[in-house]
């Protein structure tokens, strides 16, 4: 994507804290720019399944937790929506995953 | 929640299950249904849904003082709150069931356009729209004279939203625009349009047609004035189509058809009209057919469109990927965001003879123009070949037409 309809298309991420953790839920929504940039450290915070895309488990077979940690490669818009191929490399896996599933690692919005 | 996707999962064959039309066998070869954004298979729950409404609910809406009258009236309105929840109206009453996309903007040019645009005043469009978005407000042109300006894409199909801008000005009366090419595939981004429209008081209608097929749509989001959209495509029955309007237009605008249902009292010496949405639904509605598209709104959110994103992006990549392969195809609108349809011509071969011969392979494709002609002569074509994707679709069936194209290659070499 060039940086010229990058910067147009400025998409609205959901950042969702752990509910159960904090007994409340706290919905921020916050503008970006080019966070979760290729090259990123995330950190999941869903559970991301095995839709039957992934061949090498079954589907419904969790292929991320919370928690896990992952490095952003590419990100690319798809029907309006914005989503990031992160590679996990712990297990070996790469997912594409939506920004409120993730956060940056090292950040106040990393609950780790 | 469909059990397809109870476990996270998207269990496509499970989804096609409910689809009968799919098992059926064309020219001795399994069907591959590519010809989704032209009309899109029907699922059992809207086919058992029509033959329930008409076994069992049938009658004529409103006004009726038996029991049948008024389970066909229940069901006909709660078609409509399905419907406004759907595109996430504020009022049911915004929501205007028609004939299909077409007849709604037919509607809108000739109330709410009429009414305001003159000679001279210019209404823009992108060159991206379907006629469906073109002849409506070419009528404009030819009654009225206004005059239409077209919003351009660059050579890869991409929206050009500071193109766009320029062509705002005192005489705009209206934007009248695709949310999603059923061409190119390209995704305007319509909340952008929309937002630099209303910067200059501009009203702006989104012919979501296509986009309401595969994105979430939010029309208080989005602040349109107008939406549109068509059941067929959306899995429900043909002959169903609706508009959203904001409800402070609507309750300003004349009636489009008349006849019984859309009046409140009628003399030998005048008539006055009733409230929207009946003031736009003259006649005996399309009661059956809003039942079922109800029906295919609940199934499509049943699924999820999230799920059914993700699904028809793998097989967009993949379509893609394989169509490259074939050295005599090239690809056309290959932009940064498009939805799941790829559209191509072929080397040496016209798109409907090609088309013609993968059919003896069972795979159902759309080739021609799609009826956007203003795009092809933008790309310089008279005609492509498109396959379009649904969420029933495989990645086996793209290789099927990946591998039907190889053999028509090899015929017109």
């Amino acid at each position: 994507m060039s940086d010229r309809i990058a910067a147009r298309q400025r998409p609205v991420a959901r950042i969702v804290c752990d509910a159960r953790r904090r007994r409340t839920v706290r919905n921020m929504e916050r503008r970006f720019t080019g966070e979760f940039a290729s090259g990123e450290p995330v950190r999941a915070t869903a559970v991301i399944r095995n839709d039957g895309m992934y061949p090498h488990k079954d589907v419904g077979e969790p292929l991320v937790h919370p928690g896990d940690t992952g490095v952003v490669r590419e990100s690319w818009r798809f029907l309006g929506e914005i989503y990031y191929t992160v590679e996990f490399v712990a297990r070996s896996v790469f997912v594409i995953m939506r920004g409120h599933e993730m956060v940056r690692m090292g950040t106040a919005f990393d609950a780790a | 929640m469909h059990p397809a996707v109870s476990n996270g999962s998207y269990d496509v064959n499970r989804v096609r299950q409910d689809f009968p039309i799919l098992s059926m066998q064309v020219h001795g070869k399994n069907l591959v249904y590519l010809d989704n954004a032209a009309s899109a298979q029907k699922p059992n729950a809207v086919l058992d849904r029509l033959t329930q409404a008409y076994a069992s609910e049938y009658a004529n809406v409103h006004r009726g003082l038996h029991y049948l009258a008024n389970a066909a009236t229940e069901a006909y309105e709660g078609a409509r709150d399905k419907v406004a929840r759907f595109l996430n109206a504020e009022r049911r009453e915004e929501v205007i069931f028609t004939r299909g996309a077409t007849e709604a903007i037919n509607l809108v040019a000739q109330t709410f356009g009429r009414e305001r645009i003159g000679a001279g005043d210019e209404i823009v469009l992108s060159i991206m729209e379907h006629h469906s978005n073109i002849v409506p407000w070419h009528f404009l042109r030819e009654r009225q004279g206004a005059v239409i300006r077209w919003a351009p894409v660059d050579d890869d199909g991409n929206f050009l939203i500071d193109e766009f801008a320029k062509l705002l000005n005192a005489r705009t009366r209206l934007v009248a625009i695709t949310q999603m090419s059923n061409v190119l595939g390209s995704v305007v981004p319509v909340k952008e349009v929309i937002g630099l429209a209303h910067a200059r008081g501009i009203p702006v209608l989104v012919d979501g047609s296509q986009a309401a097929v595969h994105m979430d749509v939010d029309v208080r989001d989005l602040d349109c004035d107008f939406y549109v959209i068509t059941g067929h495509k959306l899995y429900g029955p043909t002959g169903i189509g609706a508009l959203y309007g904001k409800y402070q237009h609507l309750a300003t605008m004349s009636p489009f058809n008349g006849g019984g249902e859309m009046i409140r009292e009628v003399s030998c010496e005048t008539v006055t009209y009733g409230e929207p949405p009946h003031r736009f639904e003259a006649g005996t509605p399309p009661i059956v057919q809003a039942i079922g598209l109800g029906a295919a709104v609940d199934y499509v959110q049943s699924i999820g469109k999230e799920r059914i994103r993700r699904h028809e992006r793998s097989l967009l990549t993949y379509a893609q990927e394989r169509l490259r392969g074939i050295n005599s195809l090239r690809i056309i609108g290959t932009a940064a965001d498009k939805g799941a349809l790829v559209s191509f011509e072929m080397k040496n071969a016209h798109a409907h003879d090609f088309a013609t011969v993968i059919d003896r392979s069972g795979v159902a494709v759309r080739a021609g123009t799609h009826c956007a002609m203003p795009l092809l002569d933008r790309f310089g074509v008279t005609a492509t070949c498109r396959a379009s994707f649904a969420l029933y679709n495989t990645l086996e069936e793209v290789d099927a037409l990946a591998e039907a194209l190889v053999k028509a290659q090899e015929l017109f070499s």
